[in-house]
């Protein structure tokens, strides 16, 4: 899709409306079956299994991303019968718990995989969603991955600048310090950009941009 | 403190999603009162801050590391109402740019961080400002009290929710849970307060214009704050005692209100169970006890020391390069 | 392009809250289509007076009132609140950190936020941003993601987006920092074309020469000197007085 018109009037696209609907379906549907029901969630794994394989999910992706997500949601789904008992009920309700999980984050990435965030944000414009909604998403998804690095680069200076084995007290004051800089320098830079903002017209009447 | 889909039942997902909305399109509607013209870019420069702020890793044990909530920083920053954008921002992202927590479970996980932990977190850090003096000072203990405060409410709030989540089931104990979950979100809290507390108090240091609504009293006795820090801990502890005792007053209004108690023929129902339960003096008792009380008192200890009086570097050392 | 602006400073003297004045009762003139360099060393003041030119500083805007003239004049209008949209469109400013001032997801949109704030149809919008983005030589860039840019494809682009709203005067904030030869040539190239009111904040000497007519001095917040080009840059002696050659 070339969006060649650098600001769009709320365009609602049917494509994005659907795969939003169907990303909820399945995990509306997944909390709703029970365990004795493990037919239809094996299918409802089966669909998004090959929901994931159509938007070109490479299987190397797929296990990395869950690789990273079983050990949590494994040990959240155990927590319960530690907490509660290792009768049969509890271990049905952690495996369902487990199950429901595992669904849900399987149709996450596929939704994340089909609807970039940029068509997400128009969708949600298309959906009357207020504007200053979509305006602060809009400059918070500009601005993210410009942070990340900030802190990565004030991370990688004191690294630079510790000696020795220092104590978990002294990563914790250090890392306090890193978030404390990093607030400064962010509201600092919000400022900056609202200067920009002003400079080139903003008076608080959201308009439809980006 | 994000909870993934799955572990709540959809209808508790729906219920406290509906809160959610009611209370984030609220702080929506108020937003244009407090920031004006500056909304969009703080707020989401805010959003990105806490959202990169999560990253740090704060070490616990071998392996395991803490993180940043951020709920009750994004307050101080910026008030009540962006604070809670900010973070249902920060919840939103994670979702759907990076497929971190559940889509259901933002219901729940928005109400836990943006709602109670924001709009919660500055109402508590406003009743520290009145009782301690509007002073640099007190908002960095309210920052420090509001920081455990919210997490052991959400706590709480998730006890609750989880206990609606699985009513039918007559095996489940609730204060047992409740008991796990406050011991173990009392640590969490700590956590929370202690990196909070300190983020605001290296902010309030450098630069105390950046705090929202900066204070321009200047530093009331100690004694004061002691008070304060004090009051609100003991508040604390009394707030948690109803859930503690023999007599599930307060729990019983609230499910009986939220009517999401559920009774099925035959088996007993949600209200026999808790009464049960909460008569046996077992160690889930003193365990909600003692984290209330124990949990309130290191708070307050470390509401002390953060609180303790600033000193300001030079002018040449204050971050913010003017030309 | 609206028309070429005049500037008009009046003892202007400035401080930042709680801090001492970093502006002292600044003096000067800019005629319309002028090339102005305003040299100093870091921490001279050049920024906070840019800010001042575009009505962004100070933080209110005074009220116009009878016995107190405002300091800062652009074609005849005072810097109040009344007249501080009509100065920021005559007066397009581009800041020293051009990730700050580019705040839209792709170039095209970005560029295309002042014109839609200055309430124009979509084509004459679209029109102005196809202009802008040929002016500085980015017409492919429409669609990139403003995060994956070099340093002078982001200063390029913020020039267009400040170039896309037409102003007769230019005023830059270090605009040649930190680029590298060719960068330099490029954005140097375009300044050249531009016709209105240039105003060139930098302690770079190499360019000021080729781009501006007449200097003014800055340092310490205070105007030391306010010449033609030529006549400055000749003055070796004062430009190592201020710091300006090593």
């Amino acid at each position: 899709m070339t969006d060649s018109a650098p600001f769009c009037a709320a365009r609602l696209e049917p494509g994005a409306i659907v795969k939003l609907i169907s990303s909820v379906t399945i995990v509306l549907l997944a909390c709703s079956i029970s365990w004795e029901a493990w037919p239809a969630a094996g299918a409802l794994l089966a669909v998004t299994l090959a929901a994931l394989a159509c938007a070109g999910v490479r299987l190397a992706v797929l296990c990395r991303r869950l690789g990273l997500f079983l050990p949590i949601m494994s040990l959240i789904a155990l927590s319960i019968p530690l907490s509660q008992g290792f009768t049969s009920t509890w271990l049905q309700i952690s495996a369902t718990v487990l199950l429901r999980g595992v669904i849900s984050f399987l149709s996450g990435l596929w939704l994340i995989h089909v609807l970039p965030f940029d068509n997400l944000l128009l969708t949600m414009r298309g959906l009357r969603v207020p504007a200053v909604v979509v305006a602060c998403l809009a400059m918070m998804h500009r601005y993210l991955f410009v942070l990340w690095e900030e802190i990565e680069r004030l991370r990688t200076a004191r690294r630079a600048r510790r000696f020795g084995r220092p104590s978990r007290i002294f990563d914790w004051l250090a890392a306090v310090g890193l978030i404390g800089t990093l607030v400064i320098r962010s509201l600092d830079r919000g400022h900056r950009i609202h200067r920009a903002m002003l400079a080139r017209g903003w008076d608080g009447h959201l308009r439809p941009w980006p | 403190m994000h909870i993934p889909d799955g572990l709540l039942d959809t209808p508790v997902c729906l219920v406290t999603g509906g809160i959610s909305l009611v209370a984030v399109a609220y702080s929506v509607h108020r937003l244009k009162d407090s920031l004006a013209d500056r909304t969009v870019p703080m707020t989401g420069m805010v959003a990105a801050m806490v959202f990169a702020g999560q990253m740090v890793n704060f070490p616990v044990l071998a392996g395991t590391s803490g993180h940043l909530v951020g709920g009750v920083l994004a307050a101080r920053l910026l008030g009540p109402w962006a604070g809670c954008l900010a973070l249902t921002l920060v919840l939103f992202v994670q979702k759907f740019l990076f497929n971190d927590g559940g889509l259901l479970a933002l219901g729940p996980n928005v109400f836990h961080m943006a709602v109670i932990g924001s709009l919660g977190g500055y109402a508590i850090q406003s009743a520290v400002a009145r009782l301690a003096g509007d002073t640099v000072r007190s908002r960095v203990i309210g920052v420090v009290i509001s920081g455990w405060v919210t997490v052991m409410a959400a706590a709480v709030l998730c006890s609750i929710e989880f206990a609606v989540s699985h009513a039918a089931n007559p095996e489940f104990r609730f204060l047992h849970f409740l008991a796990l979950m406050m011991l173990f979100h009392a640590l969490i809290g700590i956590g929370e307060s202690l990196i909070s507390g300190g983020i605001i108090r290296h902010v309030a240091i450098r630069r105390p214009e950046l705090l929202y609504n900066p204070p321009t009293t200047t530093s009331r006795p100690w004694r004061n704050s002691i008070a304060a820090g004090f009051c609100v801990a003991l508040l604390a502890t009394v707030l948690l005692a109803p859930l503690a005792s023999s007599s599930p007053d307060g729990l019983e209004v609230v499910l009986a209100e939220s009517h999401l108690s559920t009774t099925q023929s035959g088996s007993p129902s949600l209200f026999d169970n808790y009464t049960a339960v909460l008569s046996t003096d077992g160690w889930e008792y003193w365990s909600v006890v003692i984290s209330g009380l124990l949990g309130s008192t290191i708070v307050f200890v470390i509401a002390i020391v953060l609180g303790r009086p600033l000193h300001r570097p030079s002018a040449a050392a204050t971050e913010g390069a003017r030309d | 392009m609206t028309s070429a602006v005049a500037v008009d400073v009046q003892n202007l003297t400035f401080g930042y809250v709680g801090g001492p004045d970093v502006l002292h009762d600044i003096t000067f003139r800019i005629a319309p289509a002028e090339r102005v360099a305003l040299l100093g060393p870091s921490g001279a003041g050049k920024s906070t007076l840019l800010l001042h030119l575009n009505a962004l500083l100070p933080e209110p805007l005074p009220l116009p009132s009878d016995d107190h003239r405002t300091a800062v004049t652009i074609d005849g209008l005072p810097a109040t609140p009344e007249h501080a949209a009509e100065i920021r469109r005559r007066v397009g400013v581009l800041f020293q950190n051009p990730t700050d001032q580019l705040f839209g997801a792709t170039v095209g949109r970005d560029v295309a936020f002042g014109p839609l704030h200055l309430n124009l149809d979509d084509t004459e919008i679209q029109a102005r941003v196809d202009q802008a983005l040929a002016d500085v030589n980015l017409e492919a860039f429409a669609e990139r993601d403003t995060a994956r840019l070099s340093l002078g494809e982001r200063k390029r682009a913020c020039l267009a987006g400040v170039l896309a709203c037409r102003p007769g005067c230019l005023a830059l904030d270090e605009p040649f920092a930190n680029l590298d030869p060719r960068g330099r040539r490029q954005l140097a190239e375009i300044l050249t074309g531009f016709p209105g009111t240039l105003i060139l904040a930098t302690h770079d000497l190499a360019l000021v020469r080729e781009l501006t007519d007449r200097i003014i001095v800055l340092d310490n917040g205070r105007l030391c000197a306010d010449a033609i080009a030529e006549v400055v840059l000749d003055d070796v002696q004062l430009l190592q007085r201020h710091g300006l050659v090593a």
